[in-house]
């Protein structure tokens, strides 16, 4: 599992917890929608499900069958980390470190999980952490050791005050965070019946990596263990694909069809 | 039950971590002792004994002991009542270290020391702390009368007839005698005490840089002006006024320490509260959030300022010229020198 290029140099790892506070907004189909998209972009990624006991970023890969050893294994050194890790179906890019499903959040702590994220910065190029819902333990162990963060919400009030909660909280541990938008539907923001992205950004306020469209194709994906990346014709499919070129730091134009211009919209934060 | 009040510290430019990460809503263990009519048998959960009208209340927490001293009663009847209060408990307090906290007003600089000194020498009891405690909302008080009968009355809608919740129905006013009135609060109008006078010395402002998020929470016994949001679901207390230089979606408290709320006013650029209180008044915010267009004409879409009328908090817009140019609503309230 040897992520030097070509010329044997080691490339620098960027690890990125993926959270939001309120559950159900879509973290997991997140995280392995742009672990899939990154690894298709040539990266190697790993994606670690921290959600101990509730582990589902296994089912949305499709591996649930293949699984051995998990996360609280590898922290309580029962195994090595490369023991645990399992490779992906359809990409020899990207990787999956499981949870465990018959423990609880309070099994490992924070410094346990940051020496197992640690020890594979040299192995990949983005580490993404599946972080569970909540602001507890499960969360905490989910942050440690994370270079940045991507906060994933819907545009619903309640939703939308959990990931405040979360940015604050993020940024009292020092950790950047930055907005993906979820199951946006446009029709309905026209009809005044959903929060536009602008809504969103007045109240939250940090920089916008992407907004997702809502799309049926995410639940078969779901279902059938295969990221929507890769079905061409899935719009959330093709939004998460340009989110992971922002992180690759590509500049790409946010496509809304709501017509405001959002490159304006950037940080508002007030540190 | 530890006390989680807590106080800007004095040179805080970014309060730090665990200060604002403190989620503590409203402090319900606050029982308003000091507000209820003397029969001499108050018998709350905490109280350990209250004395002369419920002047002076002692409770145990999770740090020691503390002793609720009623602010507001004149200094000499307030030492003449601890004595009292001190002597008649003396086998059970010998020993202990207090904390004082203070309701109902802030005391006098002096006076604290005073009766730390008092207590040191007299009865060998060491005061380790003192604090002002903020008014809360008695707990009795919310649930069931939870305050949807307090509407924030737009000034056009106060005859509409919407009855207002007033944290006084109901409870007893605190029987003092005449030696230590500082006068019928119902009757004192907070606009006609003098601004300056009451507020200069203590002009202390608060400037913050911040947007609160939510789960966050500031304390200060100033004034606070925060250049920033207050996001729904974070808490501003203030002692002084409130300015909010954004949007104000959470909970705002002036006047926290006052029970009259002195006349103190929340400002804000885009007021769209949670909640309003100033004082021990409390209003719900008006914001229909079933319209998620907010740029429609329920909003007069300037900046609002909020304060006491009568029981009740009334919001006016700041800025506005009546016909034929007369001055704007905010400097009837006494503000600048123009009246």
């Amino acid at each position: 599992m040897n992520s030097r290029n070509g010329n044997g140099k080691k490339s620098e790892c960027e690890i990125i917890v993926v959270t939001s506070g309120k559950g159900g907004v879509g973290k997991t189909t997140a995280t392995a929608s742009l672990g899939a998209a990154l690894a298709i972009k040539g990266k190697r990624v790993l994606v670690v499900d921290a959600d101990i006991g509730l582990r589902n970023l296994d089912v949305i890969l499709g591996l649930e069958n293949r699984i051995v050893f998990n996360l609280v294994d590898v922290a309580k050194n029962i195994c090595k980390s490369n023991q645990a890790i399992i490779k992906s179906k359809k990409s020899n890019n990207l990787f999956l470190l499981p949870a465990s499903q018959t423990d609880d959040k309070d099994v490992v702590d924070e410094e346990e999980v940051k020496a197992v994220l640690d020890g594979l910065r040299r192995e990949f190029n983005f580490i993404l952490v599946d972080s569970p819902a909540g602001i507890e333990q499960g969360f905490k162990n989910a942050c440690s050791g994370a270079d940045s963060a991507l906060i994933v919400t819907t545009p619903e009030i309640p939703a939308i005050r959990d990931a405040d909660r979360v940015i604050g909280l993020l940024s009292a541990k020092g950790i950047e965070p930055r907005l993906i938008i979820n199951r946006i539907d446009y029709d309905m923001v026209r009809r005044g019946d959903m929060l536009s992205v602008a809504d969103v950004q007045d109240i939250l306020g940090i920089e916008l990596i992407g907004v997702i469209e809502r799309d049926e194709n995410i639940i078969v994906a779901a279902n059938c263990g295969e990221p929507v990346v890769y079905n061409q014709k899935s719009k959330a499919g093709q939004a998460f694909s340009r989110v992971a070129a922002r992180l690759c730091g590509e500049q790409i134009p946010m496509s809304t069809t709501d017509g405001s211009g959002l490159l304006g919209r950037l940080t508002r934060l007030w540190a | 039950m530890s006390d989680e009040t807590i106080l800007l510290p004095e040179n805080a430019s970014l309060p730090d971590n665990t200060a604002l990460s403190k989620s503590t809503m409203v402090p319900t263990d606050h029982q308003p002792t000091s507000f209820k009519a003397v029969t001499g048998n108050t018998t709350t959960a905490n109280a350990m004994g209250a004395d002369r009208g419920g002047i002076i209340t002692a409770r145990g927490t999770g740090d020691g002991l503390v002793l609720r001293l009623d602010a507001r009663v004149a200094p000499a009847s307030l030492k003449e009542a601890l004595v009292e209060f001190v002597i008649a408990r003396k086998g059970f307090l010998s020993g202990q270290a207090v904390a004082l906290e203070w309701v109902g007003s802030k005391p006098e600089p002096g006076f604290v020391d005073e009766i730390s000194l008092l207590l040191k020498e007299e009865f060998d009891l060491e005061v380790r702390a003192s604090n002002v405690r903020h008014l809360g909302v008695p707990a009795r008080e919310v649930g069931n009368r939870a305050p949807d009968s307090a509407v924030l009355g737009r000034a056009a809608d106060r005859d509409k007839g919407e009855k207002p919740l007033s944290l006084f129905d109901g409870v007893e006013m605190l029987n003092i005698d005449e030696s230590m009135s500082l006068g019928d609060p119902g009757k004192t109008d907070p606009l006609k005490a003098n601004v300056f006078d009451n507020n200069w010395d203590e002009a202390d402002a608060r400037f913050l840089q911040i947007t609160l998020r939510s789960g966050q929470k500031i304390e200060t016994e100033h004034s606070l002006v925060i250049m920033g949001d207050v996001n729904s679901g974070a808490e501003v207390i203030a002692g002084g006024d409130i300015v909010v230089l954004g949007s104000l979606r959470g909970v705002a408290h002036a006047g926290a320490y006052d029970e009259t709320g002195g006349g103190r006013s929340i400002f804000a650029l885009d007021l769209q509260p949670t909640q309003l209180r100033i004082g021990l008044v409390i209003s719900r915010g008006t914001g229909d959030r079933t319209k998620t267009d907010r740029s429609g004409p329920e909003q007069p879409g300037g900046a609002e300022i909020a304060r006491v009328d009568g029981n009740m908090i009334v919001v006016e817009p700041y800025l506005v010229r009546g016909s034929k140019g007369s001055p704007p609503a905010w400097t009837r309230f006494g503000f600048g020198k123009k009246k």
